[in-house]
């Protein structure tokens, strides 16, 4: 039975993945969805942590790290789900660095965008606090949403662009 | 899945199918799904332990899984309201 991933497991995990990380590089590791909820403080846990890194050698153990410390892990990013948003790379919170690895949290305005637009209870929870948090304002999210061009859908056949903003517009009206 | 969660729900019966019905309450709603007022709260951990209990070491895949079909089935149901169900199956 895989343990749930508490603020504590989540230290544990950004410690082994540092220590196992290939030598004679330096990695930046991203946190997405439940990762960054649960460092925050917005949830005891997560099922599991969703990481992602442009340098893949950084996990190269982690079947290893996922039996050692018995939690879940996925490697996931926001624009799997929807279209990426302009100056996404500049907007990533740095956490900490820890050895070679810097850990951030992925752009959280990504990050709410994919929440609002798979809508499940959990994503609208962790949407409501990131922007509660300050981290997400959202006008800007709104802005960003809408100045995403309509080609950019085209890798996102279940998406329309009429239908995202529907959904972002309905969050922030909910949010007051 | 969606059609035996509904089922489950209104039976009182707490299956993986009506827990994933209960998890994706709010955009099944936004799709227009007629849901119960009253799901099942903390579905989504209650779903990884049901799973864990029947698929062991795959439960973690299996439970992606159940998010991705919900998902799925909520963006076919938003494609079939305003397209005015031509891409409906």
């Amino acid at each position: 039975m895989r343990d749930e991933l508490t603020r504590d497991r989540l230290r544990a995990v950004m410690h082994e993945i540092a220590r196992t990380a290939s030598r004679g590089a330096t990695y930046r590791v991203y946190f997405v969805g439940g990762g960054t909820a649960v460092y925050a403080g917005w949830r005891p846990s997560s099922i599991d942590v969703d990481l992602f890194s442009e340098e893949e050698s950084v996990f190269r153990d982690i079947q290893g790290i996922k039996e050692r410390l018995n939690v879940n892990i996925e490697f996931a990013r926001p624009e799997q789900f929807v279209p990426a948003l302009r100056g996404s790379a500049s907007r990533h919170v740095f956490i900490e660095t820890v050895g070679s690895v810097s850990y951030y949290h992925y752009d959280p305005y990504a990050q709410v965008l994919s929440k609002i637009v798979r809508g499940f209870e959990r994503d609208l929870d962790d949407a409501r606090q990131f922007a509660r948090s300050g981290m997400v304002d959202t006008k800007k999210l709104r802005a960003l949403v809408q100045a995403i061009p309509e080609s950019a859908y085209a890798r996102y056949p279940n998406l329309s662009q009429r239908a995202v903003l529907q959904a972002v517009d309905e969050f922030i009206a909910d949010a007051g | 899945m969606i059609d035996k969660g509904l089922d489950d729900l209104a039976a009182g019966q707490i299956t993986p199918e009506c827990l994933v019905v209960s998890l994706a309450a709010p955009r099944l709603r936004r799709e227009g799904v007629p849901l119960p007022q009253a799901c099942i709260p903390d579905a989504e951990p209650r779903l990884y332990r049901l799973l864990e209990q029947v698929h062991g070491e795959l439960a973690h895949a299996r439970y992606l899984a159940h998010l991705r079909q919900a998902a799925s089935f909520a963006d076919a149901c938003h494609l079939a309201r305003t397209d005015g169900g031509r891409h409906a199956r």
